[in-house]
């Protein structure tokens, strides 16, 4: 935004030149201070919301945070939003703010984009067949219908589906009360956030995806962040990824003296900000890094010692060295044998690695020499290199990186992750939401498909799957299943089309069924590929509820803002309506209205008392309930339930030293007999022959160049790839550049990329490292066309230093938006540019891709901000 | 641009004002069949100049109203501006109106009138000088130089056209050229500013060639045409040209 | 008196939270801000350092706007906050063009200029300025300015970064506790 005065002025270095002489003759006149007389004639300015009432809107997405979010609405208008305000703020207990997104929450429930009405596509009919006219998704119009002609033809179509086909005709990525019963559906499965600590890592001793509760919590509560001499964050940048709250605790303990090493191929924010040493590390190439450390490590540590804490290796852990290998071990190696080099005569140098993964071998040495057991070190990650082809057996050599310094279970110290809500706050909850109790349904289909290969097994009518799973982050022995024709595609509260890989077979696979239902609130990527389009409310549409999967001491409570907008119904009520139309009983899966659901989650809410257990937090007086619209008995608490909606929820007071501290790891590290981890050998695995065993059994494909403890993988597809015969230092291939996509702040995941004031604030360029641009002749500002084996797409080019060369950022999220005509995504979609290949144990490779960058020679893209939006409610 | 309006009155009310001071300077007696033309096209010119000013400002009424109200800012350039260029134009009017009715108008209304003209200029100048947010305009010397003295140029050449002034004559012709060399030192002056923000100076340059560098070779040379009228006219057109081409690029400076 | 912004740059992340919850006050479409935050590298690969800014309404000491502006429609407040009576303005931009931080802004439909006015009715009200208690990252404060440098110590710099114009000019009541590299002529736009 270029707010200058002058048209062409580049810098505002230079002042403005007034010679002294003719100074004179502007300088005359009447001062300011003169004008205060002025003060008089005029009306100060007021608070627009003075005399109304703030109501405490609900913050609900997966973005890191939920945060307070206050919003004022006068006369049907918004007046303004605003954020904590409801305490003194201090380090120690500090006022829940919002971040950039939730500031323009009002454009999302209020926007002119929102969808309104029942749609039903012009083209689509049902009844199967040509009839659907499935190659005009995404092309087609929309006209309005109404809800009971919408439910009727939902309905007579998923009872044809159903009769046909059974329940598994039916997909829907995630878990869903009424499709449960509606129809039963396949499900998704995907490593997505986590990645590889998605594949079962309580094998090896983690808690499940290395993000525990409560005592099984890794990460150290924050205020011990401070009593850190190195933090060092690994792919992590939670001023982006938690915006919020979080970030201040990495602040407080950088005012101790804390220092900060950044591992990541940008010079991220929090980075930046920190005044972090930055290690730039090629995407997906993370192990390469991991394994030269260790060696450096193991080197120092022999030449002058001092560096590994063998005592914690030997007494933590198992697969780290020959003295100390687990029983149930099927081949006879360590990770120490193999970094040195004895299995395959390839010691991992830092002269190894540097060809690998980019990072000079003086800064390994650096690393490793931070890394040791005298330096009180927390390594924080978060999932970005976890998300990448061949990250499978990441998390055990991070854990063995952690256990060689014996950076766990101490103060100071720490190996675990920083992620979402909780980042830099480990421990038990100290206030959590009740739930209300609902029928049990079950999902009559229990087959899951790895998600990218799920379009495929649509588009050819049916397949072979290796079912696996069919919940995030469980896996069980597989089940061989063929599964018969998909016809009908639900989306019901997932964005999978556009945050999945794969997505131009996605959309191919969409145009494949006979019908795709969706209910939304705008014309996502979802909304757009579907034949009937269900208006769903907003959270600030409904009764209220509770921001639960938040920070430990804060629970957010949230009330209705206004009435439904449109013809917009809750998911309750269209699931009843959906239910009811193909001649079920909705109470199957309901049964209880919102209102009551919202009175048993605000009865159950426990907040911790000072006998170290959990207590009642609101108390309830029969009118209180009564006013809520519901039934029950009386309680009582420690705040009112008025108290609890104006405050916006409760947050548990803290200070330093206070007993809810936590460190990870303390109990096993005190007393690893009395208080083993849930791996076999009850300790850290580093080698694990259970963890291998169940992936291996997957026999998915490249599994056999694995084994049960870390070793150097060449990804399916990653920096290798961009060679043109595989082989790092060759020529370059065809798609010379990595691709990676960062969180973005214009969005959480895909939620907000259709607000004008954050498409205003965050232009989503793509990310180009200057040396790269230069040498391909694109200025910052440039439009870009990107292209990969899978897909094209465009986006206008930041050229910046922060990026490592040959890496290429698309960020996360962006609704993807195909010219027809030519094929390329307008968007910048990440998931447009990714296939569906993969290998060993099934992560997907969000993070390492490969692709092409050139000038486009076509029409200039413009900003995001200047196009219209997808949607109008006329 | 958005500016043109300014443009517009800075343009014909500035050459008008030149005009009028240097019919005071030249022509000590009103003489001929039409004494009352230069004052005219004068308050024409500068008429024309104030309704396209006013269509910069979006409510006249309030303008007016902070009059009345008393909130009116006279350390504002704008202000300042407006209020000489008010009693500029009352006053030739007042003189035109005179000349019209007696065929001359008394020496000393003129002389206070041309007084306020040379205020005027300055102040049309200075407007600028202060506006923080454009280096360009914030160079004083190159704006009031380049603003007065191509005012001056323009009027003394609108004085040649009509007649009123001679270049023929020794005064004059000095009086041309010295002003032409003013002009140009305000000129270089803007080119200097204009390329120290990396703004190309190619319009001020132009000017430069096309209005004092060619009126002052023309008049050194007026000896060598026989039709002095349309030297005269030539001469003015340069200036005119010259100087509207500059003034216009002064203002496209201004990203508004 | 006088008042005005404090900005440590050492937890600036250019986030725009405080970009957005202005527009949010001040009702502003999309494509006029009262207050802009952007973010800056110095160094080239990989020796670099970043820092971020968030460009706003100074409350000038000398505000050339106040100065220009032919109505009086600009004045100062009691506590020396720079605000504008929009119902007194005549739309002729005459601020927009003075103010060498390129402030005030100027809505074309509406034919009238306008500005930050410092959050003036919320703080009546005993409210901080939306972008301060907005940001997530507790970046900014507000107030007057001795209290704030008595609150934040001296060594701040009063307006001299790198991507703001001299402070001479209108003496803008800014208080910025500077990250070094925000001084460096080699700083460049992180437009991501």
């Amino acid at each position: 935004m270029n707010s200058n005065n002058i048209s062409r002025r580049g810098f505002l270095g230079a002042s403005a030149v007034v010679m002294a002489g003719v100074a004179g003759l502007t300088a005359t006149g009447c001062s300011a201070e003169s004008s205060l007389e002025a003060v008089d004639k005029h009306e100060l300015p007021v608070d627009p919301a003075k005399g109304g009432e703030w109501i405490s809107a609900a913050c609900w997405h997966n973005c890191g945070g939920r945060c307070m979010n206050k919003v004022m609405v006068k006369d049907g208008a918004v007046v303004r939003q605003k954020t904590d305000d409801t305490h003194e703020d201090s380090i120690e207990y500090p006022q829940q703010r919002g971040c950039v997104r939730g500031k323009t929450q009002q454009q999302q429930c209020f926007g002119a984009d929102r969808i309104l009405h029942p749609l039903k596509r012009k083209g689509w009919q049902p009844g199967g067949g040509e009839k659907s006219n499935g190659q005009m998704r995404g092309k087609d119009e929309w006209e309005v219908i109404s809800w009971d002609e919408a439910i009727k033809l939902a309905s007579e179509e998923i009872k044809r589906i159903s009769d046909e086909y059974g329940p598994t005709g039916f997909y829907c990525k995630a878990n869903n009360t009424t499709l449960n019963v509606l129809s039963g559906y396949v499900r998704g499965w995907d490593t997505t956030s986590h990645g590889t600590y998605t594949l079962d890592v309580t094998k090896m001793g983690l808690p499940t995806t290395d993000c525990g509760t409560g005592d099984a919590d890794t990460a150290n509560d924050r205020f011990d962040l401070e009593n850190a001499e190195y933090i060092i964050m690994w792919s992590s940048n939670p001023a982006w990824s938690a915006a919020g709250t979080p970030i201040n605790y990495w602040m407080a303990a950088r005012d101790k003296g804390t220092k900060f090493v950044s591992i990541d191929p940008l010079y991220n924010a929090s980075a930046q900000m920190l005044d972090a040493e930055w290690v730039p590390v090629r995407t997906g190439t993370d192990m390469a890094l991991m394994f030269a450390i260790a060696y450096e490590m193991l080197r120092l540590d022999e030449e002058k010692g001092g560096i590994i804490d063998w005592d914690f290796i030997h007494k933590y852990t198992v697969g780290f060295d020959s003295e100390s290998m687990p029983e149930d071990k099927t081949i006879d190696e360590n990770l120490k044998d193999y970094i040195l080099g004895k299995y395959d005569g390839t010691p991992k140098t830092p002269e190894w690695a540097e060809p690998i993964c980019g990072v000079k071998p003086e800064q390994v040495t650096e690393l490793a020499q931070i890394m040791a057991k005298s330096n009180k070190v927390m390594i924080l990650h978060n999932y970005g290199m976890a998300r990448c082809n061949g990250a499978e057996m990441l998390p055990q050599l991070l854990i063995a990186l952690g256990a060689m310094g014996g950076h766990m279970g101490k103060s100071g110290h720490a190996t675990a992750s920083a992620y979402h809500a909780n980042a830099g706050n480990g421990g038990a909850r100290l206030i959590s939401a009740g739930a209300a109790k609902m029928p049990k349904t079950t999902n009559p289909v229990t087959t899951g498909v790895r998600q990218p290969q799920m379009y495929e097994i649509i588009k050819n009518g049916g397949g072979h799957t290796q079912d696996v799973s069919n919940a995030y982050g469980s896996f069980h022995e597989p089940n061989p299943t063929e599964l018969g024709p998909i016809k009908c595609i639900y989306h019901m509260t997932d964005a999978v089309l556009q945050t999945s890989l794969n997505q131009k077979e996605g959309i191919e696979a969409h145009r494949a069924v006979d019908f795709v239902l969706t209910l939304a609130q705008f014309m996502t990527t979802n909304a757009r590929y579907s034949d009937i389009i269900l208006p769903v409310t907003t959270e600030w549409e409904r009764c209220g509820g509770f921001g639960d999967y938040n920070n430990r001491e804060y629970l957010p409570f949230y009330t209705r803002v206004t009435q439904p907008l449109g013809e917009a119904k809750t998911d309750q009520e269209i699931g009843e309506l959906l239910i009811a139309g193909v001649g079920k009983d909705p109470k199957l899966a309901y049964g209880k209205t919102e209102d009551q659901q919202l009175y048993e989650k605000i009865a159950g809410c426990k907040v911790m008392g000072d006998d170290g257990k959990m207590k009642t937090l609101v108390t309830l007086t029969a009118d209180d309930i009564k006013g809520l619209n519901a039934e029950g008995a009386p309680q009582e608490g420690i705040i009112t339930l008025k108290e609890l909606k104006e405050n916006g929820g409760y947050q548990f007071p803290r200070k330093r030293n206070d007993k809810h501290g936590h460190i990870g790891y303390q109990k096993f590290v005190d007393d690893p007999e009395a208080n083993p981890l849930k791996s076999k050998s009850g300790k850290l695995e580093i080698y694990c022959q259970a963890r291998y065993d169940l992936m291996a059994s997957f026999g998915f494909p490249g599994i056999e160049q694995y084994k049960p403890y870390p070793t150097y993988i060449v990804p399916c597809t990653g920096y290798e790839s961009t060679f043109k015969d595989g082989k790092i230092g060759g020529e370059k291939g065809e798609y010379p550049f990595l691709m990676f996509n960062p969180h973005y702040l214009r969005r959480s995941h895909t939620v907000f990329d259709n607000c004008p004031w954050l498409r205003e604030a965050w232009a989503n360029p793509v990310f180009l490292a200057r040396s790269d641009a230069e040498s391909l002749g694109i200025k910052d500002g440039d439009t870009v066309l990107l292209s990969s084996p899978y897909g094209k797409g465009l986006r206008n080019a930041a050229v910046m230093d922060v990026l490592m060369p040959g890496m290429v950022g698309v960020p996360h999220g962006a609704w993807v938006d195909v010219d027809e005509e030519t094929g390329i995504d307008m968007a910048g979609s990440d998931n447009y540019l990714i296939g569906s290949e993969y290998s060993g144990m099934g992560v997907s490779g969000y993070n390492n891709q490969i692709c092409n960058v050139e000038k486009y020679t076509g029409a200039p893209l413009g900003r995001d901000c200047d196009k219209p939006a997808r949607w109008s409610a006329n | 641009m958005g500016l043109e309006s300014l443009f517009a009155f800075t343009l014909l009310g500035g050459m008008a004002a030149g005009a009028y001071v240097f019919e005071t300077c030249f022509a000590r007696k009103r003489s001929g069949n039409r004494p009352w033309l230069l004052p005219l096209v004068v308050v024409a010119l500068f008429a024309i100049g104030m309704i396209a000013a006013s269509t910069h400002v979006q409510s006249i009424p309030r303008a007016m109203g902070s009059l009345t109200s008393g909130t009116v800012n006279f350390a504002s350039g704008m202000v300042r501006e407006v209020a000489v260029s008010g009693v500029f134009f009352v006053l030739a009017l007042i003189d035109m109106i005179i000349a019209f009715v007696k065929k001359d108008s008394p020496f000393a209304l003129r002389v206070v009138t041309a007084v306020v003209a040379v205020a005027c200029m300055v102040l049309m100048g200075t407007a600028y000088t202060d506006v923080f947010g454009n280096p360009v305009w914030t160079n004083a010397p190159a704006t009031v130089l380049s603003f007065v003295a191509g005012d001056l140029a323009m009027g003394l050449g609108l004085c040649a056209a009509l007649g009123v002034a001679k270049l023929s004559e020794k005064p004059v012709a000095y009086t041309m050229v010295a002003v032409d060399v003013v002009l140009a030192i305000g000129l270089a002056l803007e080119v200097a500013a204009f390329s120290a923000v990396g703004i190309s100076p190619v319009m001020q340059v132009v000017g430069l060639v096309v209005a004092p560098v060619a009126s002052a070779v023309l008049t050194l040379l007026a000896s060598k045409f026989a039709n002095k009228q349309t030297l005269a006219i030539v001469v003015c057109a340069a200036l005119v040209i010259g100087v509207a081409v500059a003034r216009y690029a002064f203002y496209a400076t201004c990203a508004l | 008196m006088s008042v005005g912004f404090y900005l440590d740059q050492s937890r600036c992340t250019g986030c725009r939270a405080c970009q957005v919850v202005c527009k949010d006050k001040n009702r502003l479409e999309v494509g006029t801000l009262y207050r802009e935050a952007h973010s800056y590298t110095v160094g080239e690969f990989p020796k670099v350092q970043g820092f971020s800014y968030t460009f706003s309404c100074n409350h000038c000491e000398d505000p050339v706007c106040l100065k220009n502006c032919p109505t009086g429609a600009i004045y100062k407040a009691a506590d020396g906050t720079v605000i504008q009576d929009q119902s007194k303005c005549i739309g002729c931009r005459m601020c927009v063009m003075s103010c060498p931080y390129g402030q005030p802004k100027y809505f074309p439909e509406k034919g009238v200029s306008g500005k930050c006015d410092g959050c003036y009715g919320l703080r009546q009200e005993g409210s901080q300025p939306a972008c301060v208690a907005g940001c997530p990252n507790r970046a900014l404060d507000f107030g007057d300015m001795d209290e704030l440098r008595a609150k934040y110590g001296s060594n701040l710099d009063n307006g001299s970064i790198v991507v703001l114009p001299s402070p001479e000019e209108t003496h803008p009541n800014v208080l910025i506790k500077a990250k070094d590299c925000a001084f460096s002529q080699e700083a460049r736009e992180l437009t991501w």
